[in-house]
């Protein structure tokens, strides 16, 4: 086996400019497309439990349309085929003085409108396990539906929606690496060109796989703090380490319901 | 107490569940300051009947009025009875409180925010003056101590003295209680009763389902006695547990005295 170290270490610790902002790409984008998520996923969360029928209809149609269709085939639908069927053509854009890629914007959008879909199951799952004695509770305190919503039921369901929402963000920060297909120039794609211009394929994904690795352990721990404090403010001092989280635990089969199933596309 | 307008008037309601005819025929009228216990077999639609008195079920059929106006319908001007707009229902529900036999406390709030939460919220009170007036109802309930405490620390209890508190916070003029001690433990069910008797010394609307008949002894105006959906009997605790009228009072009463 030919294994060049010194080209492994010198990419792993001291990485070219062009990789670092592949990284800082890979980051901002995950945590951009997760709030549009979270936001979008939400709102087709309450259509669904609405009791307006065509609200029902519209966002199951969305979950089954979205879930049904692999994240790869509607990167290149909303970059390419929208584009080439004069819909919608992204263009480069300014926010706030900085560039903006077209294939970035549609990367966003992309992975905002895939996640969603899946978040939005999350959601409804999470609002669903509260118990009906709650939504009594706050009509007979003569609260609105929304104010309910926002005061009694999200809270309570915050608390179980944290880790398979969690292991989504998760499964969208690897799962950024496809965007490479449609040029966003991520950690994947630089590190594809370094490879192409070295040869030395095995040194550089494999100092890839430990930053990806890096950034999901990073999350993993984050998350375990969240819900460390989310257990808290209802009274329960579960205790879910960092530890446990990365490696498992006895608890660890009840804390992680579902995995993203984009995750499992990478 | 004739003179007074009833707070609940309730004629020949009715109210289909599941398919099933659960109220067939209920009237009853609950006067300003009265105290109404209802007991019944399991089964006989006590719940419901407390249910449809804050539009938790809708009635299908008769008049069902709390202060004066239809709860959770309303007749348009053509007589047709049409569902209540949500917006009035929840603005009806501010002055009628429930309290569940399990409590149903919010777990994400302390005791003291579980009493201010709503009128905080729902009535827009200042926290500056709904914040003492729930210490004030805390302390009445004789829970001064445990304000900061989340409901998962309190014993049963101590929780449905709080859900009472938090009922009293929106100063309801009715109070609804649906079984408040059937999920106590028994050295538990004084403490709640006391704080029900101290209610309604006071002169607070109740209507009670409960199978205390301690309390409906001593503490109740009139004891409705339901069976299949229908009331059979209606009397002061003294005539009823005395002398009752109807072979199903006595078949009930039989059952649990
Ligand atoms: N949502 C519902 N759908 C169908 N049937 C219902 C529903 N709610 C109540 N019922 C039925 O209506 C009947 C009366 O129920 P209700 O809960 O009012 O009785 P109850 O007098 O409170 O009895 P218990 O003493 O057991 O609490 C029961 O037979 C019950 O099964
Ligand atoms: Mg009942």
């Amino acid at each position: 086996m030919s294994f060049d170290w010194s080209f492994f270490f010198k990419n792993l610790f001291t990485p070219s400019g062009p990789f670092l902002q592949g990284l800082a790409l890979t980051v901002i984008v995950s945590i951009v497309a997760m709030a549009g998520a979270l936001v979008v996923g939400l709102l087709i969360a309450l259509m669904r439990r609405s009791e307006i029928t065509p609200l029902r209809v519209v966002a199951s149609f969305y979950i089954w349309l979205i879930r049904g269709t692999p994240l790869l085939v509607q990167l290149v639908i909303i970059y390419t085929g929208l584009a080439a069927a004069n819909v919608v053509r992204f263009q480069d854009g300014e926010i706030g003085g900085i560039l903006i890629k077209a294939a970035v914007q549609a990367a966003i959008v992309g992975l905002i409108i895939n996640e969603s879909a899946y978040i939005s199951e999350i959601i409804r799952a999470g609002l669903d396990s509260v118990p009906v004695g709650q939504h009594e509770a706050a009509a007979t305190l003569g609260m609105s539906g929304l104010s309910a919503m926002r005061w009694i039921i999200l809270p309570q369901a915050l608390r179980l929606m944290v880790p398979p929402l969690g292991n989504s963000f998760n499964g969208l920060m690897k799962s950024t690496s496809i965007l490479s297909i449609i040029g966003v120039s991520e950690m994947f794609l630089v590190a594809q060109s370094i490879s192409a211009a070295s040869f030395k394929t095995f040194e550089i994904f494999a100092a890839v796989a430990l930053y990806y690795l890096a950034l999901t352990t990073i999350w993993t721990i984050i998350q375990a703090m969240i819900e460390r404090r989310l257990n808290a403010a209802v009274g329960i001092d579960a205790k879910v380490s960092s530890w446990q989280r990365l490696f498992g635990g006895r608890r660890g089969a009840t804390l992680q319901p579902t995995s993203s199933p984009i995750g499992d596309l990478v | 107490m004739t003179a007074a307008p009833a707070i609940v008037t309730a004629r020949d309601l009715t109210c289909t569940l599941g398919g099933r005819r659960v109220l067939d025929g209920v009237s009853l009228d609950v006067a300003p300051g009265e105290v109404v216990v209802l007991v019944g077999p399991s089964g006989a639609g006590k719940t419901t009947l407390l249910r449809t008195m804050n539009g938790l079920e809708t009635i299908d059929g008769g008049d069902l009025l709390v202060a004066g106006e239809p709860m959770g319908y309303r007749v348009d001007s053509t007589g047709a009875r049409r569902d209540l707009p949500r917006r009035i229902l929840t603005k009806r529900r501010q002055e009628i409180g429930f309290v569940f036999q399990h409590f149903n406390l919010f777990p994400h709030m302390t005791a003291l925010e579980n009493v201010w939460h709503a009128p905080v919220r729902v009535r827009k009170t200042p926290r500056s003056i709904a914040i003492p007036q729930a210490e004030a109802l805390l302390a009445r309930v004789g829970l001064a101590d445990k304000a900061d405490s989340r409901p998962n620390k309190l014993s049963g209890g101590q929780q449905q003295r709080v859900a009472i508190a938090r009922a009293l916070a929106m100063k309801p003029q009715l109070m609804l209680f649906d079984e408040p001690t059937s999920a106590l433990d028994p050295e538990m069910v004084g403490e709640v009763l006391d704080v029900m008797r101290e209610l309604a010394a006071d002169h607070m609307t109740m209507v009670v389902v409960t199978h205390e008949m301690g309390f409906a002894r001593e503490v109740a105006d009139r004891v409705v006695v339901m069976d299949a959906g229908k009331v059979v009997e209606i009397a002061p605790p003294a005539a009823l547990f005395a002398n009752p009228q109807h072979v199903r009072t006595q078949a009930f009463l039989s059952k649990i005295l």
